[in-house]
């Protein structure tokens, strides 16, 4: 009986052993229903996609993603056409910058779909302090040679996109019109008699676009902070069910007219305009996985990226399906 | 603005549940099971591997015993959100993250298993084994482990079954298996992902527990018939 | 799932330095002032979700159970709907109420955790009254009483050890439970965790682990001292009935 049972638990084991060979083959295989993906595992460059720019690629490259719907849809992209360029491509998401940033600096995470500005502002504020004056410009062009400059070696960014994702604070129109505002600055004088309750994600309290962003430029008034999500459905629901006033959302949204929310204008300019940009570790800063992600990079116009959004989160394709058709529609 | 073919995408409904959506997905479905199965796998496994020796250590001592069945409580006290975040500053991106809670709850309820498995032994058998010159150890590995099998085997399934349900927060750190589809559809607001996955793992949970019952019975022939 | 396995890093000193820096500042504890909530606020309203959710859960499974007592497939379903809801994963019902019709804060978390404690209270409230010697209740109708009055004077009363360790094990899976909650905007103790990951704060995420596991361990301490009491008190009263 002895026997039986080690034997029987080594047995286990071994299946288990198995299982992940297996697991790590699927990983690299084919993924549903995408154009892009019919080529992965080939390195043959002849069989090669368009948008490798003639290099092929190989290797195990992970791509990083933050935990919100036009994250994830672009990481999917990313991972299509990687794999499609011969990567052997997977993905993981993260619940923020500061959760997969210290893993893209230690060479953990590969590729990440980024905003500009923002990460600018997230490494200026590492390490300069968080009162540092921001890098981040209007001007996309100085604040990609700002970011450039503040990357570490082992780091680099591609071409960016010409979308933009902006963080944005919406309100209920209801709201707005009943109380005559349409601007941050009215939203706060009104704030002055009326303390405001506002949702955004964990981090919202400590980052300088968010919660200290609003007091400090704008001087609003907040007396609660409802944690919700980053621009997902908690932060809808606390909006539209009156839990919480004003809200976190990004402008590139394509669903919140249709819940009856209206995004307020930044008038002090606290929020920088964030085009999307690919970071990547050096070692894929040229080659088949710098041409792949600059070609959708070149595709990624404002209306392309707003019907991205619209397609997962109104017209509910999963964000697979979206980016594989993407893939298709646009990079063939 | 718009590009010359434009993005567009045929709008899809959302229903609580559609099986088109299930067959459409076939492929994301298979490898998030197999990514739920061998987490599950390797859990039980991990925490089974560990469990034998640490029940067989408490077994030596009554202090021990209150020692091991004290660690238990504080383990499971842990709850798995706060277990899972804990460990992912440790081991990053490895599957570890998941696996060492996971295993450790396994742990838990596989140990208080075999202990009272081990309890339950016929103290006649024992007897008669050491009339018959067995050594404790030899009497450990012939007599008591077989004859407590039936309640190690139904505290693995008990394990396998809530483990399958726990490798779903394990979403939240981007490996889960099914959990990291549950989290996906939450961002895109996807009601028929959603329930998809959630009875998906219900469902897996039944299978295995079907699986492990047949196994349970070959395994102990002579149990046939009394209730399990 | 990356299948080769990275060695773990080391804990450095500068997360050991965040959470001895977290545990001795005063505003992690009582809120700061922009604010963010402390543990004693976080605590209150862990408590306010865990006693809702396992009141609710009473209502509703001590009365289910004594209905399926009273019903001769009442086992089964006590064992289906039990083995049922120990299946589901609570994270994905919390996350599918969220994006229902039900919203975010506490109701999601509640429902989420009174479908997730049910199985306890039920199984042994059933367990309980059927124990109750067919001759005691058949003495209690010779006596006269009605079902309901032999349910309520009789049956309940000597169920209640075990219907006590169903509301101990309920409770104490509530209060672990509540936990995930945090991700549905609920609030409570769990908002530590995800507050510290979002924010890569470990000082926090250690620091809650503690809070939260040392005050599920008292609970369970507490409830058992509780329910011996109550083991004392009404199993004696069992034995002078029977």
């Amino acid at each position: 009986m002895a026997l039986r049972r080690t034997r029987s638990s080594s047995i286990t084991l071994a299946a288990a052993g198995i299982a992940i060979a297996f697991t790590a083959a699927a990983c690299g295989s084919s993924s549903s229903g995408g154009n892009a993906a019919v080529n992965s595992g080939s390195t043959s460059s002849s069989n090669l996609p368009a948008y490798c720019g003639g290099a092929s690629g190989s290797g195990k490259v992970l791509v990083g993603a933050s935990n919100f719907a036009e994250n994830i849809t672009l990481a999917d992209i990313y991972v299509d056409v990687l794999k499609g360029c011969g990567y052997d491509a997977s993905e993981k998401t993260f619940a923020s910058r500061e959760a997969y940033y210290p893993l893209v600096t230690k060479g953990k995470i590969q590729v990440i779909p980024e905003y500009a500005a923002t990460l600018t502002d997230f490494i200026n504020d590492a390490k300069n302090g968080p009162n540092a004056p921001s890098k981040a410009s209007g001007d996309i062009n100085t604040t990609i040679a700002n970011l450039k400059a503040e990357l570490p070696s082992t780091l680099a960014v591609l071409n960016p996109a010409a979308a933009t994702d902006r963080n944005a604070f919406a309100v209920q129109t209801k709201f707005a019109t009943a109380n005559h505002i349409t601007t941050l600055s009215q939203l706060a004088a009104y704030s002055q008699s009326h303390p405001l309750t506002l949702a955004g994600p964990p981090e919202c309290p400590t980052r300088a676009f968010c919660e200290p962003g609003l007091e400090k430029t704008y001087g609003m008034k907040i007396a609660h902070f409802q944690q919700t999500d980053e621009d997902g459905p908690l932060t809808r629901k606390a909006l539209t069910s009156g839990k919480a006033q004003v809200g976190l959302v990004f402008s590139s949204d394509g669903d919140l007219s249709g819940l009856g929310l209206t995004v307020l204008t930044d008038d002090k300019d606290l929020q920088a305009s964030d085009n999307i940009v690919p970071l990547v570790a050096s070692s894929l800063a040229t080659g088949a996985a710098a041409n792949a992600l600059n070609a959708v990079s070149a595709k990624l116009d404002q209306a392309t990226l707003v019907a991205l959004n619209k397609a997962v989160v109104v017209d509910k394709g999963t964000s697979q399906q979206v980016a594989d058709q993407f893939v298709a529609q646009e990079l063939s | 603005m718009r590009l010359p073919r434009g993005f567009t995408f045929h709008k899809q409904g959302d229903p609580w549940l559609s099986w088109h959506y299930i067959t459409s997905n076939s492929h994301a479905i298979l490898s998030a099971t197999q990514t739920h199965v061998i987490l599950t796998v390797e859990s039980v496994a991990l925490g089974l591997l560990v469990a034998l020796p640490v029940a067989a250590l408490a077994r030596q001592r009554e202090w021990l015993r209150s020692t091991v069945l004290n660690l238990c409580t504080a383990v499971y006290a842990i709850p798995s959100l706060a277990f899972v975040v804990a460990m992912i500053k440790i081991f990053e991106l490895s599957s570890l993250t998941v696996v060492i809670p996971l295993a450790s709850y396994s742990l838990v309820i596989l140990v208080r298993n075999i202990l009272t498995g081990l309890d339950e032994v016929d103290a006649q058998a024992v007897d008669a084994a050491r009339g018959m010159g067995m050594s404790n150890a030899r009497i450990l590995i012939r007599v008591r482990l077989p004859m407590a099998l039936p309640t190690v085997v139904a505290g693995i399934r008990l394990a396998v079954v809530s483990t399958i349900e726990l490798v779903v927060i394990g979403g939240y750190v981007g490996q889960g298996g099914y959990g990291s589809k549950i989290f996906e559809a939450f961002s895109n607001r996807s009601h028929t992902e959603m329930t998809t996955y959630i009875l998906l793992t219900v469902l897996l949970a039944l299978v295995a527990d079907g699986l492990l019952l047949a196994l349970q019975r070959v395994i102990t022939p002579w149990r046939r018939g009394v209730a399990a | 799932m990356t299948p080769d396995l990275v060695l773990p890093a080391q804990v450095d000193n500068s997360t050991w330095h965040q959470f001895t820096t977290w545990f001795t500042t005063k505003s992690s504890w009582l809120g700061g002032t922009n604010g963010t909530a402390g543990v004693l606020h976080l605590f209150v309203q862990h408590l306010w979700i865990s006693a809702l959710s396992l009141a609710i859960t009473c209502a509703i499974g001590i009365p289910l159970a004594a209905l399926l007592s009273r019903w001769r497939r009442g086992g089964l379903i006590v064992t289906t709907v039990a083995n049922g809801a120990r299946s589901v994963p609570i994270i994905g019902v919390m996350l599918l109420l969220a994006i229902g019709p039900i919203g975010i804060g506490t109701e999601p978390a509640v429902i989420a955790l009174v479908i997730f404690a049910l199985p306890p209270i039920l199984t042994n409230t059933y367990t309980g009254i059927c124990e109750v010697d067919a001759e005691t209740t058949r003495a209690a109708i010779g006596m006269g009483m009605t079902r309901l009055q032999v349910m309520r004077s009789v049956e309940l009363p000597l169920a209640i050890p075990l219907v006590a360790t169903g509301i101990r094990l309920a409770a104490v899976q509530i209060w672990a439970t509540a936990t995930i909650a945090a991700i549905v905007g609920s609030g409570g103790l769990g908002q530590l965790i995800t507050v510290g990951y979002a924010t890569q704060y470990y000082g926090e995420v250690y620091g809650g682990v503690l809070v939260i596991a040392l005050s599920a361990i008292a609970l369970d301490t507490v409830l058992k001292r509780a329910q011996t009491a109550v083991r004392l008190r009404f199993g004696a009263s069992q034995s002078s009935l029977s």
